[in-house]
């Protein structure tokens, strides 16, 4: 079984620049919301204010990521992710960081190669913009 | 057209580095904080609302 998703363009840059954006439920301790997160190679990341609204438990200790944008402060959680589509698999548990930032300025969520690509085979078709997520069967 | 539809076919260039809750196929609130929109958006609607992030130019890189 494989899940498609088309690529975003939410900007009217030019030229158009789109990135592989997909649905997500993040379930956490005040239950599943809905989000938009955007794949990404590195680690899996949200910002604090995300943590709130979801009610998640973040570890005290902190460590710093280390990004194209300098090293920043984070924590780290635990939250379940499944994907917001028809024939979506089961929530896959994914280790998050934190980021500990400025969050008026923080990234979009980064669903990463620590949690999320660990369940899901992933291919990006640039030239036809759309994803493919096939669910890892173990 | 779903709230990830809504998303996916347009632009939101004046949102820049806000949060912004669809429900409906349409923006309900924006904000720069995650729980005062999702929060904000639950009181206006009963529909289904997804979150999502507006990257701004600084903290995004293509």
């Amino acid at each position: 079984m494989t899940i498609y998703f088309r690529y975003s363009k939410h900007l009217k840059k030019k030229p158009a620049i789109a990135a592989p954006f997909i649905p997500i439920v993040l379930h956490g301790e005040k239950g599943p919301i809905s989000f938009i997160g955007l794949l990404d190679s590195g680690a899996d990341t949200m910002t604090r204010d995300v943590a709130n609204v979801l009610g998640l438990t973040v570890e005290k200790e902190e460590n710093v990521c280390n990004g194209i944008g300098g090293p920043v402060k984070c924590a780290r959680t635990i939250v379940f992710l499944s994907l917001d589509a028809p024939r979506a698999p089961w929530p896959v548990r994914c280790l998050v960081n934190v980021l500990l930032c400025d969050e008026e300025n923080g990234p979009p969520i980064l669903i990463g190669r620590q949690g999320f690509f660990q369940h899901f085979d992933l291919t990006l078709r640039q030239t036809q913009q759309r994803i493919e997520l096939k669910p890892v069967v173990v | 057209m779903n709230n990830s539809d809504f998303f996916t076919h347009n632009t939101f260039d004046q949102y820049k580095g806000q949060w912004i809750a669809i429900a409906n196929a349409k923006i309900v609130v924006a904000g720069t904080n995650a729980k005062e929109v999702y929060e904000k958006a639950k009181k206006q609607t009963k529909e289904k609302v997804i979150l999502a992030k507006i990257p701004s130019h600084d903290t995004m890189l293509y």
